[in-house]
């Protein structure tokens, strides 16, 4: 097959500049050992109420770290509000969210950062990520879910490590 | 691809071979500078 040069040209460009784009994210993927989130677990989403784990008593910022020192928080998103509606975690520190939706699908999105996951029912969302920078943030669905949809939002406050207090107990934030 | 074709004897258009080299500087720079300066220190989610 003919090519001219000059097309040769732009295609061995074009080639490696999508080599290069590719080979930096595996290159931070391999070196940062980030992976995409793949986390499978059922649960049934008319009782999350009445679950060990997603009771209204039971969610939000956990007073215990997990054993690697990661913060774990725990969501529940329904139409139209993600509870509990604020929460308070430290700059740099890796949080672990578990989130379960009581109704439809829902989507959580904390502008500014890479925090954004689907909550599909009867299925629990883990994701795991650090927020950098302290501020004030937004928690929004990111999933129509009704007529709702654009007033579900609630605070996700990041706060500099020194002067974060674990909570004594869980729903005891903010 | 005509026979009189200047590129196909080696006398591709200088300023056509600039232009590309400009376009991918500059798309290569932005994509980095977005990946590892925007992207990447928001914290990555696993």
């Amino acid at each position: 097959m003919h090519i001219n040069t000059l097309e040769k040209r732009w295609l061995y460009v074009a080639l490696g500049m999508i080599l290069l784009f590719v080979g930096a994210m595996f290159f931070t993927a391999y070196s940062r050992n980030i992976h995409p989130p793949s986390h499978v677990e059922t649960i049934d989403s008319a009782s999350l109420h009445l679950s060990e784990e997603f009771a209204e008593d039971k969610l939000g910022v956990q007073p215990q770290p997990l054993p690697d020192g990661s913060l774990q928080v725990k969501l529940v998103a329904a139409r139209y509000g993600f509870y509990p509606r604020a929460i308070e975690v430290p700059a740099g520190r890796k949080i672990v969210f578990r989130l379960a939706t009581l109704d439809v699908l829902h989507g959580v999105h904390v502008p500014m950062t890479n925090m954004s996951t689907m909550v599909v029912p009867g299925f629990v969302a883990e994701v795991t990520t650090v927020f950098p920078k302290p501020g004030e943030y937004p928690v929004l669905c990111n999933e129509y879910c009704g007529l709702g949809h654009d007033h579900m939002w609630s605070k996700l406050t990041v706060v500099a490590p020194d002067t974060w207090r674990a909570p004594t107990q869980t729903g005891a934030q903010p | 691809m005509s026979a009189h074709d200047p590129s196909e004897n080696g006398q591709a258009p200088i300023g056509t071979w600039v232009l590309l080299c400009l376009v991918a500087l500059g798309m290569s720079l932005a994509w980095l500078f977005l990946y590892f300066g925007v992207f990447l220190p928001r914290g990555a989610i696993t």
